[in-house]
């Protein structure tokens, strides 16, 4: 139909008069809600009751070694990583291609999907929730948290943050988190590895995201 | 009609659902265990009850001023490149969505659950015009698979045992059978991997649109939903038009609150925010945008006293509490959406005539408005709806008559002491003997699981005379 955004906008402005909406107010409502406070230890424990695993070090260094580690352990011979100035982890690049292992940055999904684990950065980590917060960009694909079926995300301890109203808060001090979000097309709050109880409400992880989750805190 | 899932009678639906134990059970088990794990969840907010204020808040601000917000989403997704479209009806809504299948040449369609694509009836009409459809939740999976409706708007095959699920994959992909839910999982995974990899458009939902940023979030668990919204190079995003947030601080709100309630969980293991198409430096995400707004019978539920129901965030929370739900289940209800919200929403967007039992499908004992997260008053609701459906001489006839013998009975003083002077004989002469709070005949049906208090002996004209006198 021709104008249907017109007739829709039109009638629900007509409606609107007869309505009966209890507790709404004209003003954009602001109730105080006490907030949330935790740190790097509550983050732990809630990424470790989703079944997502938490590897916390000291620093950067030790960050590297855990990753090349963990590659050994598992015998994973390619990454599927963001580019390595957007994980913002220094010596990642030297320490991996010393270890011998390769690093796919992009391609096309059905070769990356084959890859046995995916590198990212995170932006931020939630301690209530034990959420990290990953972004889509220029050299951050958003298919690295998600195609294979291990994630392995490196999070710096100092941006974990009490809650999701704490980001957003953060956001607006540094210049606004509606700008913020509005750069990317797909920013994911992750909260441990993907999961279903569809079947009988019995739990199994990794039905189509990765089956495991595991967060690097450093610093 | 595609929100009517079927064309039987509502009593013949409920007979029906209760001819199969093992689903009761089912059914049963798996609402109760959602309530436990949702009040757990809700206490670990740091104030529970004063975020469910401020969401009810937020909710009832949003919806009456519906249409700067729509307008300024609509400015913000297009602002990025993103396309919107308005539907006022279903029939609007799949032409829609058709249109751009076929300007993109798409073929294969991957989708993720979404109770408005189930409403507009959207996969009859894709399959219809030759496309491939494949839902891509597990349960969805399971219920196309099967040929069943969702008989959950959270948990979409509740009712199904594994042994149903195996028989239904065995007959439907041609796999070994088995029970075992870890390999019935793995045999979707591998299936649906192949989907998401080769689909042209990914079609989704909405849970909550934000005005100020041009913002989808999508609120998923299994990560189907970031596939067929990043993999497919064209994504189709529907939304009921009343799914808006203002802000995305409002959306933190919401988000503390509907898995919580959904699911028990604190939030959702991926809760996407999608804002606009992917962008020119961007790796991966789909090239176009489309976000289909629909109403299809909502602007009708805003005129006037019914409105509330249009705060609601689809969590589910009022499916597992409600008596009736968990003793029918969903398929009983005869709509897409069933339970208490269901029971509100069908007629409105229905019509009455084709959802007039819903209203009464109801005990009123107000747990549903008890565990709503925006505390929608539904015993209210269900009762403007019953009195809609007298009005419209679509409330049962036993309802009818029986208030009709009442009115008649209690119009006035002699009438009303005759009725009571007759219950008490009735009483008399069935007392002692067989009666014991149960009816007699074709009125045994009733007492069958009720209690049936004997009438007073005494008429109450003569207690408060007696009374009265005491002083």
């Amino acid at each position: 139909m021709a104008d249907s955004r017109g007739h829709i906008l039109h009638t629900i402005r007509t409606a609107v008069k007869t309505a009966l909406l209890p507790a709404s107010s004209p003003e954009h409502p602001s109730l105080a809600v006490p907030r949330s406070s935790g740190g790097v230890d509550e983050f732990i424990t809630e990424v470790e009751k989703l079944s997502g695993r938490v590897l916390r070090v000291a620093t950067a260094r030790e960050a590297v070694e855990s990753v090349i580690s963990l590659c050994q352990e598992r015998g994973w011979q390619r990454l599927f990583a963001w580019e390595w100035d957007e994980i913002g982890c220094e010596g990642l690049p030297e320490g991996l291609s010393r270890a011998g292992i390769e690093v796919a940055h992009s391609g096309s999904p059905s070769e990356l999907a084959n890859i046995p684990a995916g590198l990212t950065g995170a932006e931020a980590g939630l301690a209530d929730t034990g959420t990290i917060i990953v972004r889509s960009g220029a050299r951050r694909s958003q298919l690295a948290s998600l195609l294979p079926p291990t994630h392995v995300a490196l999070l710096p301890a100092e941006r974990i943050l009490p809650d999701m109203r704490s980001y957003f808060e953060k956001l607006d001090a540094q210049g606004g988190a509606s700008a913020h979000v509005r750069e990317s097309s797909n920013l994911v709050f992750i909260s441990g590895p993907s999961r279903t109880a569809d079947i009988e409400q019995t739990l199994t992880l990794g039905v189509h995201g990765p089956r495991e989750l595991i967060i690097i805190v450093w610093g | 009609m595609s929100l009517q899932t079927s064309q039987q009678p509502f009593h013949a639906r409920v007979s029906k659902a209760f001819e199969n134990a093992e689903r009761v059970a089912a059914v049963r088990r798996a609402t109760v265990r959602f309530y436990d794990q949702r009040l757990t969840a809700l206490r670990s907010l740091p104030d529970a009850e004063a975020t469910r204020d401020l969401a009810r808040a937020i909710r009832a601000h949003t919806i009456a001023n519906l249409d700067k917000y729509l307008t300024q989403f609509e400015a913000a997704v297009q602002a990025l490149g993103g396309q919107v479209h308005w539907a006022r009806d279903a029939a609007e809504a799949r032409q829609i969505v058709l249109d751009i299948a076929q300007k993109t040449g798409a073929k294969r369609i991957a989708k993720s659950k979404s109770m408005i694509s189930e409403e507009i009836g959207l996969n009859k009409a894709l399959e219809g015009a030759g496309l491939e459809v494949i839902e891509t939740d597990l349960g969805e999976f399971i219920a196309q698979l099967a040929g069943e409706h969702p008989s959950h708007i959270i948990v979409p095959v509740l009712h199904l045992t594994r042994q149903e699920v195996g028989k239904v994959f065995a007959s439907k992909l041609g796999v070994p059978y088995t029970d075992v839910i870890s390999e019935l999982n793995s045999i979707a995974r591998e299936k649906l991997r192949e989907v998401y990899l080769s689909a042209d458009m990914g079609i989704s939902g909405c849970n909550f649109a934000v005005a100020e940023t041009g913002t989808i979030c999508l609120a998923t668990n299994e990560g189907n939903g970031r596939m067929i919204t990043s993999l497919p190079r064209v994504h189709v995003a529907l939304m009921g038009l009343e799914r808006i947030v203002p802000t995305l601080s409002d959306l933190s709100v919401m988000l503390q609150l509907l898995a919580r309630s959904a699911t028990g969980q604190k939030l959702t293991v991926y809760t996407s925010l999608i804002t606009g198409p992917r962008r020119a430096n961007e790796p991966h995400g789909p090239e176009e945008l489309h976000i289909v707004i629909v109403d299809n019978g909502r602007t009708r539920a805003l005129a006037g006293e019914m409105a509330e129901i249009l705060y609601c965030i689809r969590c589910g929370a009022c499916l597992n509490v409600c008596p009736v739900y968990r003793n029918i289940g969903g398929h009983a209800y005869g709509s897409v959406y069933p339970g208490p919200v269901g029971s509100v929403i069908s007629p409105i967007l229905g019509g009455i005539p084709a959802f007039a039992e819903l209203p009464h499908a109801s005990t009123l004992c107000g747990a549903c408005q008890d565990v709503c997260p925006v505390r929608i008053d539904f015993p209210t609701l269900l009762l403007r709806l019953r009195r809609e459906t007298v009005r419209q001489g679509r409330s049962p006839v036993w309802v009818t008559l029986g208030m009709k013998a009442y009115a008649f009975m209690a119009g006035s003083p002699g009438r009303f002491q005759l009725a009571e002077r007759l219950g008490a004989l009735f009483t008399r002469l069935t007392g002692g003997g067989w009666f014991k709070g149960q009816l007699p005949g074709p009125l045994s049906a009733w007492t069958r699981y009720r209690f049936f208090p004997p009438f007073n002996r005494k008429t109450f004209q003569a207690r408060w005379k007696e009374r009265q006198s005491n002083g």
